[in-house]
């Protein structure tokens, strides 16, 4: 007899809904699992096995197929074993028929007949929801504020095989065990952070710049010695930044799914996160990949908040290289022979860098004990077009003494939050899109809305001479110019406004070149 | 075949018409390898693999059934299937002797 129940898998960011068909026929004993099963579904069988044996159910002395359709796209993930075991026991007539239809089922099988939670499930329901054939979906108790989220589905939340057999048995009409929660107060409700801006004492050139990276959507990149209090600055450019909608949750959600790490408490990441790689990360470990399908890396992670790469120069050159595209057109694509899978990585870069191997140089006290070759190596390791992406250069000197033990605090986070939430809004208005910031700009759009009056115009000519600026760094600096008058609330760029952005870029070559050497 | 291993055979065969199979055939032989015992269990057609390992053994007689030796059983069970033309349910069983004990496996072979 042949059986058939719904489930998904998960292929790149997205899931497909996937037909599990089993036949239970006359013949030797077997159990296969075709339709492109990868190594961990197929070894689903010994699980389902001694799940059913331990469930109260006899595993059937038969030769049985099950088929995962559609035949042609690798199934990766452990949820399917839970479906696998209901149209077993379906098709051997443990099931009554019609149990499993509309329904979609995601689970994995321990051994005792006990369900596990899985990754991936909110791409699963995501695609269930628009598929018209499921109306419910039977998941892990530790999923079901996950699948919840989406709520145009009923999630019955099971625990075994045996609790996921008797709830598919109650007769039609009947009321399963539905599970629902309050999203929209659980997504008011989680939103503080416990780092805020006060925390870190003087650095106000610093935390300025970051102010317009929020609002701007600029990359940043801090140079300085160590213990300057760089690490903490970039930690907390999240708390600054507006607070994540609720479709951009879901995006991020998405992804820490996929790579199961989101906790059955915190169903959904409600704030903007901070990646923090080391820097002997792998190119795959930061823009995604590996075998059969690929998975994304720490550049998605950090989709709409924050990629930090402390010590710069250390990272292996390839992985800065392979940043270049993604910080382009804020997504990533993954090219396979079979198939191309696109990743979103829409993050704000900051980079943390010191002046030379040491740290020191440039520094009033400490002295620097680098030769100027060491130097001149340390910074060559950063490529000229990596660094044509980043739009601010900071120079994060040391505290003095003075600053150190002052006790007054800081400026806190949500008051500079309420200007960046000014200047974002002026840009949302401007672009008519909430996702779109400054730094996207096109050169069509920057002669557009970055008009400067003849003093500015002045300004930035002069500036061009003295710094050599190029096409591109022109451009940068309006853009910055642009974002700076957003945060003033002013229509027209003014000098104060270019002057200040010109500063952010001529920093970029006190850092870089080699003069001070 | 040894002496043993005839006896040990018709032991197994006793015990499982003891439990209620009807015997079918006892070492059928093809190129590819033997089943020591076919037998009948209610609906189920069953391949019998008998295996007997004396006292001192090293090796449990369960433990002593490799990989080939499921393999040339399994095949040779296609053969006699093929052979028969039979079309219903079928099995395969492992019967263990060591010293005087037996010890019947249901349904331990699958593909």
């Amino acid at each position: 007899m042949i059986s058939k129940s719904l489930s998904g898998a998960v292929t790149g960011i997205d899931a497909i809904i996937v037909e599990v068909q089993c036949d239970v026929s006359r013949g030797l004993p077997s159990f296969k699992i075709v339709g492109l099963p990868e190594k961990e579904v197929q070894e689903s069988r010994d699980r389902i096995r001694s799940a059913i044996d331990n469930s109260g159910f006899q595993f059937p002395t038969k030769k049985i197929t099950a088929n995962l359709a559609p035949a042609d796209v690798k199934k990766q993930g452990v949820g399917l074993d839970l479906p696998i075991a209901a149209t077993i026991l379906q098709a051997t007539g443990s099931l009554s028929e019609g149990a499993l239809k509309n329904k979609l089922l995601i689970g994995e099988l321990s051994l005792d007949g006990g369900l596990r939670s899985v990754s991936g499930v909110l791409p699963v329901v995501l695609s269930a929801r628009d598929n018209p054939e499921v109306d419910s979906i039977i998941v892990p108790e530790g999923n079901a504020k996950e699948a919840a989220i989406v709520e145009s589905l009923d999630v019955h939340p099971v625990s075994s095989l045996r609790e996921a057999f008797d709830q598919l048995e109650k007769e039609e009409g009947a009321d399963l065990a539905t599970f629902s929660f309050d999203r929209d107060k659980y997504f008011q409700s989680r939103r503080d952070f416990v780092k805020d801006f006060s925390d870190v004492k003087g650095q106000e050139g610093a935390k300025r710049a970051l102010e317009i990276a929020a609002a701007g959507g600029h990359n940043v990149l801090m140079s300085g010695p160590p213990g300057s209090g760089k690490s903490m600055l970039a930690k907390r450019l999240p708390t600054i930044l507006p607070p994540l909608t609720f479709e951009e949750a879901i995006e991020v959600t998405k992804i820490y799914s996929i790579l199961g790490k989101l906790s059955s408490d915190d169903p959904l990441v409600i704030k903007r996160k901070v990646r923090s790689p080391h820097h002997t990360i792998s190119y795959a470990g930061m823009v995604g990949g590996g075998h059969g399908n690929p998975t994304p890396g720490e550049i998605s992670l950090a989709h709409n908040g924050v990629l930090f790469l402390d010590e710069l120069p250390e990272f292996n050159r390839r992985v800065l290289e392979t940043l270049r595209q993604p910080l382009e057109d804020q997504e990533i694509t993954i090219s396979r022979a079979s198939n191309s899978f696109r990743f979103p990585a829409n993050f704000t870069l900051v980079g943390a860098m010191n002046p030379c191997p040491c740290g020191y140089l440039g520094d009033p006290v400490k002295k620097c004990t680098c030769r100027p070759h060491e130097i001149r190596r340390y910074r060559k390791k950063i490529s000229g077009p990596f660094m044509d992406r980043i739009d601010i250069f900071v120079d994060v000197q040391r505290l003095e003494k003075e600053e150190l033990t002052e006790r007054s605090e800081g400026q806190s986070s949500a008051t500079i939050r309420k200007r960046v939430s000014k200047g974002r809004k002026a840009q949302a208005h401007r672009f008519d899109r909430d996702d779109f910031t400054n730094s996207l700009m096109s050169s069509e759009q920057v002669e557009k809305y970055c008009q400067l009056n003849e003093s500015a115009e002045s300004l930035v000519k002069q500036a061009i001479d003295r710094y050599g600026f190029s096409a591109r760094a022109y451009h940068k600096v309006l853009k910055i110019s642009r974002t700076i008058a957003d945060l003033d609330g002013s229509e027209n760029i003014s000098p104060e406004h270019v002057s200040e952005a010109i500063q952010y870029r001529s920093t970029r070559d006190k850092l870089l070149q080699e003069e001070g050497v | 075949m040894t002496r043993r291993g005839k006896g040990a055979e018709k032991r197994a065969a006793s015990y499982l018409e003891s439990k209620g199979h009807h015997l079918v055939e006892r070492n059928y032989f093809c190129y590819r390898g033997e089943v020591d015992l076919i037998t009948f269990d209610e609906d189920f057609l069953v391949f019998v693999e008998v295996k007997k390992r004396g006292k001192g053994s090293y090796l449990t007689p369960e433990e002593s059934i490799t990989r080939k030796k499921k393999e040339r059983l399994i095949k040779c069970s296609k053969r006699w299937i093929m052979d028969n033309d039979y079309s219903g349910n079928s099995r395969f069983d492992v019967v263990a002797l060591s010293g005087g004990e037996i010890r019947h496996y249901e349904n331990a072979i699958q593909l």
